[in-house]
């Protein structure tokens, strides 16, 4: 049980963070958050017959893939737009479509 | 037997496995891979053909072969991996089949010339494998997997062209659109595992009827469950309110708009409902209970949905927009029937009637973004107002085009007339006020799609060559886009007649094709394709100018249409209100805990404790790390990294190594303790 409280406040705190922060960063680390809560989750649940324990250990490695593509990314579009902000992405791709227009 | 479960497994297996080789292939020669994948489809096609037979000869019941998923969980798992051999299924996988076999041939001549066609490809045999793969799945489990795997390929494909800032638009309008029913359909699914411990259907049905015999059938979960899976096939076959993703996924390439309109993607909504009926049919009495609302609000949504769709074809100017409210408005239909299948604990004509439709829906939507898309090809614009007298230039388009228009209209004795008179007939046969009003929504709608359909082909094809076209070389579309469209004609004309082999085949009793001419709904029908035909014979050919008068001014009617019903403003301002919501939370936290504490707020001393912490963790480091990134990425600085690698890269190698000495030091650890 305390485990699983443990784990609704990790979700609880990821989707804070998702409605807070523009950061590329805090957000990718927001959604890690809501993942790793949703692993722990399944952890403290499975039974342990140590099968179910190595199921999840494929779990977390293709979630740590998952996470360097997203991590790649993340440079890329940094490079792209150099900054990690939404905000200022989202403004900077209204600005280059505009002048895709008008061009 | 043997062939049957042979040709149940791989007939998904193998697009799904190929699909890996179409990158490999496509390295070395472009033909190769070409002729590859319409290998592959040809090769689908026959597999799910050779499926007919044992379900042609059998009594209609299911046959399943189910392997174990993880085989170390033991036999007793609820997990395993299985196909679904019924008429329903068969049905399906062949249709899906038979269209990625016409596609594949299509797109040799659509899509030549396009970058990135690899990627087309691998994706096109993605989505063909998930799509038959889901319905042919023998559990829940399974049969989501796919679900979410045609979800993201029909993403994918959308956004094919990913230079235009629209088209990456809409492909994510319609994953986040069509998310919302996938997380319904997973609470339905987890709903279902609860009360029966199984994901099969099999394991379901068996369930149930255990259930209804102990009396010990929970109604209200299984409603709840029934709701959940009807909000699951809503979204994924775009059906109010819902619908507005499908009208935005024109951005995709035609081929894939007539594949994801004529057999995958939206399709499996109406799948998902026919097989869940199926299922809960096992029990009257469920059947019963859910004749109370589930099956009601199913017809609702269908007939809202028809009407909307018919609606908004008449006004929108965009040549494949038409075709998308088209699919809504006869999905719709199709939706009406599965919520009028349901008589006294008993499926009726209403579940066939849909079935039948969803087949000819799929023969002439399909034909007609055919056509669109060699129109488009030769007129390089969506945009109707552009077109006009293509007749001469495209007579073989237009000889196309007359037939998809008059099936599409349900016309005798082209296919869409004898399924949507089941449908309308079971419709019209629910004895409540309710239904009174859906019948009657339902038949403005047929009237409206015969209005529609002669809009859209006098925009096209009649009247004097407009100026956009005279300035182009328009030409009649290659022949290896016209042998599609032509296989697809015939079927229109041919579909309907064989209703008798279908209903043999869904082992399914109907009233036969006669009843369609003799019953009451076939003059009322004609009768009320009049007044569209001639409001539209005098508006586009004796110059009346009352609707196009009344379409310029700013009345009611005009402003719901042009905006749609302002579906896509709602669901703007919810989006918007979101943004709204987390801006002020930002606000707040900055307040709190911000960097300046706001002293007006009186902030007690202890919460600067976790201003601090939080500086110092999240604004420094993180946000050092954010900002560091950003410079790694910038051209000198990734120079100035790759210089360094060598000295990096031995860095790395030592770390790597000082870590596994750590895991092996672990191991030896934990070893010795547990020994």
């Amino acid at each position: 049980m305390d485990f699983t409280i443990l784990s609704i406040i990790m979700l609880a705190i990821g989707i804070y963070g998702l409605l807070t922060n523009r950061q590329l960063l805090k957000v990718f680390i927001s959604i890690e958050m809501i993942a790793i809560a949703a692993t722990l989750n399944f952890v403290m649940l499975a039974s342990p017959n140590g099968l179910s324990q190595a199921l999840l250990i494929i779990a977390f490695s293709v979630d740590t893939a998952v996470s360097a593509v997203i991590l790649a990314l993340l440079v890329i579009v940094s490079k792209r737009y150099g900054t990690g902000d939404l905000s200022k992405i989202i403004s900077k791709q209204e600005t280059e479509e505009s002048e895709d227009e008008v061009q | 037997m043997m062939l049957q479960e042979f040709s149940a497994w791989f007939v998904w297996i193998i697009p799904l496995i190929a699909s890996f080789f179409v990158p490999l292939i496509g390295k070395y020669s472009e033909k190769a891979r070409n002729y590859f994948v319409i290998a592959i489809a040809t090769v689908v096609s026959a597999l799910a053909i050779s499926l007919i037979p044992g379900v042609w000869s059998g009594g209609g019941q299911a046959t399943a072969y189910t392997l174990s998923w993880i085989p170390s969980l033991g036999s007793s798992s609820p997990i395993t991996a299985g196909v679904y051999i019924d008429p329903l299924s068969v049905l399906f996988a062949c249709l899906v089949a038979f269209f990625a076999l016409i596609i594949t041939i299509y797109s040799q001549g659509y899509m030549k010339g396009e970058d990135g066609l690899t990627r087309y490809y691998y994706l096109l045999l993605l989505f063909i494998g998930s799509m038959i793969g889901l319905v042919l799945a023998d559990n829940m489990l399974q049969m989501f997997i796919f679900w979410e795997m045609v979800g993201l390929c029909s993403y994918t494909l959308i956004s094919f062209w990913y230079k235009k800032p629209e088209s990456i638009r809409s492909g994510v309008k319609v994953f986040i659109m069509t998310r919302i029913g996938d997380i319904m359909l997973l609470a339905a699914i987890g709903l279902l595992f609860y009360m029966f411990g199984t994901f099969s259907f099999r394991g379901t049905i068996a369930g149930i009827e255990a259930a209804a015999l102990a009396g010990t059938l929970d109604i209200g979960l299984l409603v709840t469950s029934a709701f959940l899976v009807l909000g699951g096939a809503v979204a994924k076959s775009a059906q109010f309110p819902l619908f507005t993703w499908l009208y935005s996924a024109m951005e995709a390439p035609t081929s894939i708009s007539a594949l994801l309109h004529a057999a995958t993607m939206v399709k499996a909504g109406i799948y998902l409902l026919s097989r869940f009926i199926l299922i809960f049919a096992t029990a009257p009495a469920l059947i019963l209970a859910l004749q109370a609302y589930w099956f009601p609000t199913i017809t609702w949504i269908g007939a809202i949905t028809a009407f909307i769709g018919a609606s908004l074809a008449i006004v929108t100017t965009d040549l494949k927009g038409v075709l998308a409210y088209s699919t809504i408005s006869q999905i719709g239909f199709m939706m009406a029937g599965l919520g009028a299948a349901a008589h006294g604990g008993f499926i009726g004509e209403g579940w066939f009637g849909s079935i039948f439709h969803m087949v000819s829906h799929a023969f002439f939507e399909g034909l007609g973004f055919l056509l669109a898309g060699g129109i488009i090809h030769a007129l390089g614009t969506r945009d109707m107002r552009l077109m006009g007298g293509l007749r001469k230039a495209m007579p073989i388009s237009f000889g196309l085009m007359i037939i998809m228009i008059l099936t599409t209209s349900g016309l005798p004795p082209f296919a869409a007339f004898f399924s949507k008179g089941i449908i309308l007939t079971s419709v019209s046969e629910i004895a409540t006020t309710a239904g009174l009003i859906q019948t009657v929504l339902l038949f403005t709608t047929a009237a409206l799609t015969f209005g529609y359909c002669i809009r859209m082909f006098t925009l096209v094809f009649m009247g004097k060559e407009s100026e956009h076209m005279q300035k182009q070389h328009v030409h009649e579309s290659p022949k290896i886009m016209l042998a599609p469209a032509f296989i697809l004609a015939a079927l229109c004309i041919v579909w309907g007649l064989s209703e008798p082999l279908v209903a043999h085949f869904l082992h399914f009793e109907t009233a036969g094709i006669l009843a369609a001419f003799t019953s009451l709904e076939f003059p009322i029908f004609l009768l009320l394709l009049i007044p569209p035909g001639l409001l539209a014979y005098f508006s586009y050919y004796k110059g009346f100018n009352g609707l196009r008068n009344i379409a310029k001014t700013n009345n009611p009617l005009t402003i719901l249409l042009r905006h749609g019903y302002f579906f896509d403003d709602l669901y703007t301002a919810i989006a918007k209100g979101l943004i709204k919501i987390s801006e002020a939370l930002t606000r707040i936290e900055n307040a709190l805990f911000g960097r300046y504490v706001n002293r007006n707020l009186k902030v007690p001393p202890a919460l600067h404790v976790v201003t601090r912490l939080e500086d110092t963790v999240f604004e420094r480091y993180v946000d050092e790390l954010g900002e560091k990134i950003g410079d790694a990425a910038k051209p000198d600085r990734a120079l100035k990294l790759k210089q360094d690698r060598t000295s990096n890269y031995r860095n790395y190698l030592a770390a790597a190594v000082l870590g596994f000495i750590l895991i092996v030091i672990l191991i030896i650890l934990t070893l010795g303790v547990v020994v």
